[in-house]
């Protein structure tokens, strides 16, 4: 008998250092997109006049790609705070439902364990972290290996680009700018198993260039997201009723 | 730019953020989701990465960019192929940045 099972919340007789293997060897390739974009968000935020210091914190606080992009963007044209603020609000609302979408999975997490889960929660550790839930049970460490290599990554990765901002300047000739989406593309490819799945990444994908064509801009993201999930929805009760 | 105005913005940013990432997982925890709220959740991974990726590759200065000289669109379409058939997260990601790296390279 294992006596970590009360640290790791299940019932295996793993031992720990299994589970940041695991957790380690599932998260790699998002570390490496991880890497990529901190350079490039570090890169941008020395080149629109962050000092070293805002431009690390940036990344340890927020925590959220492209509202770090946009931010920096904003404050370099000397936008109000306020609308700084907002725009943050609206671009990161798309967390809000991931978090509810979570939730379930965790059970039998302390409030301080969801809060330090909620701080590290982003696009690609939720796609992540949803496949190792509906794949099992996976580990308190397991998990938390995943969202605390990430931020580690992303705070390294930003200190890095602050260096190579001072010293190579821009990568995107090595296709370093397509690492964002390619990760997107990864991560949302193997969750395609039905029908429907493919007319809700289809329904969501042509809202987004709606959205964008009627002016939303960063209404965008949430607009898309709540279209591609009310199609799936209603196709799925559709076929239902069809069927009965 | 006054770096501490700058440090003070980042403080906001990040309070709505956590507030965002947060409250949820703190306020439903004790509650168990409506079957119908379920139903429109398991959309929700999908529908949000897709909307994330067509925002990278098809738009440009906040407006649609469809078009063959936009070459981070024409590297997601065998990017996308290669992600359903191999279905590997990391086959996927270094085919595109290849392909999209190999696109410029000849392009120049």
């Amino acid at each position: 008998m294992s006596d970590n099972s009360s640290v790791t919340g299940q019932r295996t007789t793993q031992p720990w250092y299994r589970d940041v293997i695991t957790g380690t060897v599932v998260t790699v390739p998002v570390l490496l997109v991880y890497f990529a974009m901190g350079v490039t968000y570090g890169v941008l935020a020395l080149e629109r006049g962050f000092s070293d210091f805002n431009t690390v914190l940036m990344s340890a606080l927020v925590y959220a790609g492209t509202a770090q992009l946009v931010g920096v963007e904003m404050m370099a044209s000397a936008v109000p705070v306020s609308s700084v603020l907002i725009t943050t609000l609206v671009i990161n609302s798309r967390f809000f439902v991931m978090a509810a979408s979570l939730t379930p999975n965790l059970e039998n997490y302390s409030l301080g364990q969801r809060v330090f889960y909620g701080l590290q929660l982003t696009d690609a550790t939720f796609a992540l972290n949803t496949a190792r839930f509906a794949a099992g049970r996976p580990s308190k460490i397991e998990i938390f290996t995943t969202a605390i290599t990430g931020h580690l990554v992303w705070i390294g990765s930003t200190m890095a680009g602050v260096v190579i901002g001072r010293t190579v300047g821009n990568l995107n000739a090595y296709g370093v700018d397509f690492a964002m989406p390619a990760m997107f593309i990864a991560l949302m490819t193997p969750l395609i198993r039905s029908r429907t799945q493919v007319v809700v990444a289809v329904a969501a994908g042509a809202a987004t260039l709606v959205c964008f064509a009627l002016g939303f801009a960063y209404w965008t993201i949430l607009c898309a997201t709540l279209v591609g999930v009310l199609v799936g929805f209603v196709r799925e009760r559709w076929t239902k009723t069809l069927s009965a | 730019m006054d770096q501490d105005v700058v440090s003070l913005t980042i403080l906001g940013m990040a309070a709505v953020t956590l507030a965002l990432k947060a409250v949820p997982l703190v306020a439903l925890a004790r509650r168990s989701l409506p079957p119908v709220v379920h139903d429109l959740l398991r959309h929700l991974p999908i529908a949000v990465l897709s909307a994330m990726t067509v925002q990278l590759v098809a738009v440009k200065d906040g407006a649609p960019f469809l078009a063959f000289d936009n070459i981070a669109l024409i590297a997601a379409i065998p990017t996308v192929i290669v992600g359903v058939v191999s279905r590997n997260l990391f086959l996927t990601i270094a085919f595109g940045v290849g392909f999209l790296a190999a696109m410029r390279a000849f392009s120049t």
